[in-house]
């Protein structure tokens, strides 16, 4: 699944330590979720939503493969 | 909102401490002390190490039962779902050794028998919790 989330972080000119911080997770979560090596629970693509101020479903994005 | 599933073993190091003391006890009641005193040592250094360095090391915050955050906390229970296949493989594996030298192997056959029953009584609940 890929996500939006280095873009948007990128954008507000934050490090992903001040995103990690804001949202009390470890830098090394928040650099495994924009990779892809990590798909975060509800709650927290929730809270990422929250933060950037956008719809969960644009900040992530079912792959076009994945038989969904 | 929580996102994360710590908080329910903050009593690590201190159950840590208390097995090393039955530890002793056991050993003690058995004959032997100064391997109690062993043990109990091993375990209360294990415990020490986790509130000292708990805070320092997220593999150790792990150990200690207070992952980071929620992804720390799927690592434990990766860990504790292998540490659990591998034992109980163990314990099939030594079962079928026990047989093939002519023992009974119910040391093996109690530790099998009790992980199957825990996995189907766990798969039974988490299913009927849906």
């Amino acid at each position: 699944m890929r996500n939006e989330i280095r873009e948007l972080r990128s954008a507000k000119g934050l490090r992903q330590e001040d995103l990690a911080n804001a949202l009390k997770v470890s830098r090394q979560t928040i650099n495994a979720i924009e990779t892809g090596r990590y798909l975060p629970s509800l709650p927290l693509a929730i809270e990422l939503a929250h933060f950037f101020g956008k719809p969960v479903e644009e900040l992530f994005h079912g792959d076009d493969n994945d038989g969904r | 909102m929580e996102t994360t599933t710590m908080g329910a073993k903050r009593g690590v190091p201190a159950v840590g401490v208390a097995l090393g003391a039955a530890l002793f006890v056991a050993s003690a009641i058995g004959g032997q002390p100064e391997i109690g005193v062993g043990m109990f040592a091993v375990m209360a250094i294990y415990s020490g190490v986790l509130v000292v360095f708990g805070r320092r090391s997220e593999t150790i915050a792990i150990l200690r039962g207070r992952p980071a955050d929620e992804r720390l906390a799927s690592f434990n229970n990766l860990a504790t779902a292998v540490a659990g296949t591998v034992a109980i493989l163990v314990a099939i594996v030594g079962f079928l050794w026990a047989i093939a030298h002519g023992q009974f192997g119910s040391d093996f056959a109690i530790v099998a028998a009790a992980a199957g029953i825990a996995y189907l009584g766990a798969l039974l609940w988490f299913r009927w919790r849906g």
